[in-house]
């Protein structure tokens, strides 16, 4: 696999967003079925050994979208969501939910840009309600470890 | 954790001093002259800095003798990194498993 295949996130200075990018090795087309065709969604998103149940899929403009991950310890954990906009090759809009912090609703941006040679680039810009949070999930995405959290790191470990 | 206490615990993690003062409270309970010797901080500033702790629920103050020693609570910690540190696990492994999904894809297709 392409070493530049890896996922980078980043939190820009004096914006409420999150941003991430990754490269495919697939096409703008692939890229887009992968996220609106139900069948194929429900194949990767969600972490390893979790199980995956799509109760609402309307990738059109306006549409909803609800689905569950059920992970090995038998907890679920519901998502939902709102397309904004017609999803073509360029990219797609949605609104995202996590149903276990009610009310935090992410708007996400995605964009797919063709790199040529089959490969495309997934970008995307997700925007959260406030400064503070978006700052306090930053801290951990970006850095990994916040400084002089090793100590905690073992205290939360041990609980 | 209900929204309420994650804003309470986002908003207390957002600021560089109090995470400092929970790491120092790890290693064991402190009273506000020891943690104000630690930072170029006035003793009210750091009052004030653990009492947004306290109110998150970080951290619990009991009197002891005359002093009044703050000691950690990392439960609610444990809540909040938890869903942080998913984050980004959630979108790394789901996009690993895209390549291998269009890996497959593309192999049925030659």
């Amino acid at each position: 696999m392409n070493t530049t295949d890896t996922l980078t996130i980043t939190a820009p200075e004096g914006t409420q967003n999150i941003e991430m990018s990754r490269e495919f090795d697939a096409t703008r087309e692939q890229l887009l079925a992968a996220h609106m065709d139900p069948e194929l969604f429900a194949k990767w998103v969600g972490p390893r050994g979790y199980e995956m149940t799509i109760t609402q899929f309307e990738p059109r403009h306006g549409g909803a979208y609800a689905f569950e991950h059920r992970n090995p310890e038998g907890n679920n954990f519901a998502f939902r969501g709102v397309f904004h906009g017609e999803p073509t090759v360029e990219g797609f809009n949605q609104t995202f939910e996590f149903l276990g912090a009610p009310g935090e609703i992410f708007f996400e941006q995605f964009w797919f840009e063709d790199l040529g040679n089959g490969r495309t680039l997934l970008r995307s810009r997700s925007t959260v309600s406030s400064v503070e949070i978006r700052d306090a999930m930053a801290k951990d995405m970006v850095s990994g470890v916040v400084e002089g959290y090793e100590k905690l790191d073992e205290l939360l470990a041990a609980l | 954790m209900n929204d309420d206490q994650l804003d309470l615990v986002f908003g207390a993690l957002a600021d560089r001093t109090r995470r400092a003062i929970l790491a120092r409270l790890a290693e064991t309970d402190a009273n506000v002259g020891d943690l104000t010797a630690l930072f170029t901080m006035s003793q009210p500033a750091i009052s004030k800095h653990l009492k947004v702790l306290e109110q998150a629920g970080l951290i619990s103050r009991n009197r002891q003798g005359t002093m009044r020693l703050s000691h950690l609570q990392a439960e609610p910690l444990k809540g909040a990194t938890g869903w942080l540190v998913d984050y980004r696990t959630y979108w790394s492994e789901s996009y690993d498993r895209l390549d291998e999904l269009f890996a497959s894809l593309n192999n049925k297709e030659q």
